[in-house]
Order: C-alpha cells, then structure tokens, then sequence
C-alpha cells in the first residue's frame, strides 16, 4: 500500500473506533450509580488530556531532535503537535467544564487538573503565536524549538505549584475511581483517541511538509 | 569558568551605569509600580481588611507587570545600537550577555521593591518591618526567578513583529508558579501563617528558580544565533 | 441534576471539532497540491513522498 492509501485506512479505522468507543460509553455501559448519566463524559474526557498530554511530549522530543540535527522536518512535526495538542486541549477544558457544571454546580472550580490544562492551553497558543509572527523558516524553527522545551520544563512546576495551591483550600475533588467495567470503556476510549490522533498527526505532517514547500517556492530536500 | 563571570560583570555593569547615569527607567518603573497599586486600591475599594489580605497578590501582580513593560528595554540599546550583532561575535560570550542582562533586571527590580514595600505597607496599612528580613527574602527569589524567565524572553522576542504583545504573552504562563509561590509567602508572612505554610512556598520558590535558570541558561546560546 | 443536554453537548462538540479538523487538514492539503502544482506548472501531482 502507498503511504497515501495507509494514511487513509487508518484514518477509517480510527474513525471507526472512535465511534465504537462512543457507542460503548453512551449506550452500553451502565450509568454511574453516584453521578448519573453525565459521568459518561469521562470516557472521552480523560483520553481527549492524555492525547494532549502525549502530544506535547512529542513537542518537546522534536523540538530537542531539531536543535540537534537542525532538520526542518523535526520542526514541522514538533508544529503539527502543537497544533492538534492545542485542539485536544481546549476540548479537555470544554468536556471538563460540561462534566462541571452538572456535578458541581458551577462551571469553574479551579480544580488542579483543569487549571493545569487551562495554563497549558495558554503556553501552547503562545507558541502557535510566536510562529505565525515569525517569517524566516530557519528562525521559527529555532524559536518554536526553544519554546517547545521551556514549555515542557514548566509543566510540572506549574501542575505541583498549583496543585499545592489548591489543596491548602479545598480536597481535590476526583473524578479518579473507577469499578473494572468502567475501566475497560475508558481504555477502549484511550486506543480510539489514540489512534485518531496518530491519523492526524500523519495528514497535519503531510501539509506543513507541502506548505514549507510551497513557502520556499522549491522543492524540499530532506 | 572565572571568564564567564568577568564578561557577565562587564555587561552587569554596563547595563547598570546606562541606568544610573540617567535614572530615568528607575524612576519610571517605580512610579508605574505605584501607579498599579494604586489603581489595585482603587479598583477594590477602601476596606482596610480586604486589603491586607489581598496585599501579597497586589504587590506581585505590580510587580510583575512593571518588571514586564521594562524587560523590553533590556535588549533594545543593544539592538538600536547594533551591539547584538558585536556582541554575539564573542564565543561563550552569549552565556555572560543572559546573566549579565539577567543580574541588571534583577538589580532594579530589586531597586523597585526596596520603594514598593514600604508604600504598601502604608496603603494596605501593613506593618511590615517586624517580618522585613523575611519579605526581603522572597522578593530576592520571586525577583530572581522572573527575571531568569523574563530576560530569556525578552531576547526571544526582540526581533519578533508584535514584540511588545508576544512578551508578556510568553512571559505570564511562565511565572503562574512563581507568583503562586511568591503571593501565597508574603500574604502567609503579612498575615501571619496561621498554617505553618511559608516554608513549603519557600521551597517551592527555589525549586522553580533553579529550574528554570538551569534550563533558560543551557539553552540560551540558541536564542541568540543568527 | 442530569440534564442531558450535557452530555449531548459534550460528545457532539467533540465529534464535531475532531471531524472539522480533519476536514480542515484535508481542505488546506487540497489548496496547497493546488498551488504547489501551479507553481511548478505540473497538473496536479501528489506530493507525498
């Protein structure tokens, strides 16, 4: 098979998954006995952050790979990360502000994790930003790259900082505990997500390949 | 090792008697922190109590947002005078140029806060000397910290079109920890840490120092490349 | 308190941004195999390697 054609296929059985996944959570798993219905939330919740997560890790190991090796390609799979981390975070932030709103009663509580996710969020887009000033290819790559590891490097400080934070003035409220047959949805959830974010990450590489071509007016040399 | 210190002296001291011969960013920056308390003041409105507690997080945020608008400075003579470009030619020299850039900000910051302090003690109406050696220390590390991370963005952001947006853009995520840290020691010393919690701050506080100016100075030599 | 309208809203987002921007990437792949082609004065040539 082409790559063009293996790209496609996955993106299917991703597409497939995801809806499987869904199905499950919705319609065959049973309700939370505690929290009802909106509990089923999770299930694409958890594995929307961790997409995001992972994906900002392979922020952090292309951009190192890049001020190595200074090969573009690094740089534009470091930038596809960033991109579709972004996405995947602003949809942790939505779905946990959906899960919130019904459980808590308000639509923020300053949960650590959220938080965390909602600083993450803003790092992340501040990236995006510095690229779309930025006009010299090599230039971009090298501030992007040096912006995707001090990010990373914060991560933790920011989540143990606010963390500590919170927990001066309220327990944190987690939606953690789960019995086995709710694990199992969730990890099914966790391979459709992942999958569907392996597709994306092919296809987003494949266009700014073609753009940083169209950018230099010349064919790329790798 | 002992060359790195005397370049980064070099430049410390450059930048600094620029600033003092002149003393006009000193003078600005620390009229704009009062500027901001004031306006905090106004904003919350006269209930001494309410002050009080919510002086750490005041004080922090004005500095934070003077220390910001004043980084931009950092680089800019430089750069007008293209002395970047000399500067830059000089092989290990990159390193000196972040600490030295890094210890000036530190410096008049510091500067700021030595006046910022005891104007707030008498806005919030704080008595702040009993705990003086201590709130001395934290600003010195909050202080220290920001301006690890602010000076490596502004060098990031000099040559940036929007510089003066993408700065603190870059710079405010960064410091969430920091000021956490630095807001939650000075309030718990001001208000009299009813829950033992300064020390945890404290360490907190350090933690991110030395996180961050390990991995901002390692990586600095890049930013600056042509 | 469990209004379904959450729960609606919350896989119907995510199904919508996750289908958007795939479609996105495959809208602006398309526009770009345009231009590179008019570029290089090809007829539309796949640019996967």
């Amino acid at each position: 098979m082409s790559g063009a054609v293996r790209g496609r296929a996955l993106g299917w059985v991703a597409f497939a998954a995801l809806l499987v996944g869904s199905a499950v959570a919705l319609f065959v798993v049973p309700a939370d006995a505690a929290q009802g219905e909106v509990q089923r939330i999770l299930y694409i919740h958890v594995p929307s952050a961790w997409v995001a997560m992972l994906s900002f890790f392979v922020v952090f190991l292309m951009s190192a790979l890049y001020l190595v090796q200074r090969r573009l390609r690094w740089d534009l799979i470091a930038a596809s990360a960033v991109e579709i981390g972004v996405l995947f975070t602003g949809l942790t932030l939505a779905l946990g502000m959906l899960w919130g709103k019904p459980t808590w009663g308000v639509w923020w509580i300053w949960d650590p994790r959220l938080t965390t996710t909602a600083i993450l969020f803003v790092i992340y887009v501040g990236y995006l930003l510095v690229r779309s000033v930025s006009e010299d290819p090599d230039q971009r790559a090298r501030w992007s790259a040096v912006i995707g590891i001090v990010a990373f490097v914060q991560v933790p400080v920011v989540y143990l900082s606010v963390f500590w934070w919170r927990s001066i003035h309220q327990p944190p409220s987690s939606p953690r505990s789960m019995a086995s047959e709710f694990f199992l949805v969730l990890m099914l959830n966790f391979a459709a997500f992942t999958l569907f974010y392996v597709y994306l990450m092919m296809r987003r590489y494949r266009l700014a390949k073609m753009e940083l071509e169209l950018e230099l007016q010349e064919p790329s040399r790798e | 090792m002992s060359d790195l210190w005397r370049r980064t002296w070099a430049i410390l001291w450059k930048d600094l008697l620029i600033e003092l011969r002149t003393k006009q960013a000193l003078n600005a920056m620390v009229f704009f922190a009062g500027l901001v308390l004031l306006l905090f003041s106004f904003a919350i409105g006269p209930n001494p109590d309410l002050l009080r507690e919510l002086a750490g997080g005041l004080l922090w945020v004005a500095i934070v947002f003077t220390g910001t608008v004043s980084l931009g400075r950092s680089f800019q003579s430089e750069e007008l005078a293209g002395g970047l470009q000399l500067m830059r030619l000089y092989p290990g020299e990159r390193r000196a140029i972040f600490l030295g850039k890094l210890l000036a900000n530190l410096v008049l910051l510091l500067a700021v806060e030595a006046v910022l302090f005891p104007v707030a003690g008498v806005l919030f109406q704080i008595n702040m000397w009993p705990n003086a050696w201590g709130l001395a220390g934290i600003a010195v590390l909050g202080s220290f910290g920001f301006s690890t991370v602010g000076t490596f963005y502004a060098a990031l952001t000099v040559h940036l079109r929007a510089r003066e947006l993408m700065l603190p853009l870059l710079v405010f995520p960064a410091l969430i920890p920091l000021l956490l840290a630095a807001v939650n020691a000075t309030g718990g010393l001001i208000l009299g840490d009813a829950m033992g919690q300064v020390s945890g701050w404290l360490r907190l506080l350090v933690a991110y120092d030395v996180i961050l100016f390990v991995v901002c100075v390692w990586i600095f030599p890049i930013v600056l490349e042509e | 308190m469990n209004n379904p309208l959450y729960l609606v809203a919350g896989f119907g987002l995510t199904w919508g941004a996750l289908v958007w921007y795939a479609w996105r990437i495959s809208r602006r792949t398309s526009a770009t195999v345009a231009d590179l082609a008019r570029h290089r004065g090809d007829s539309g040539s796949d640019i996967t390697p």
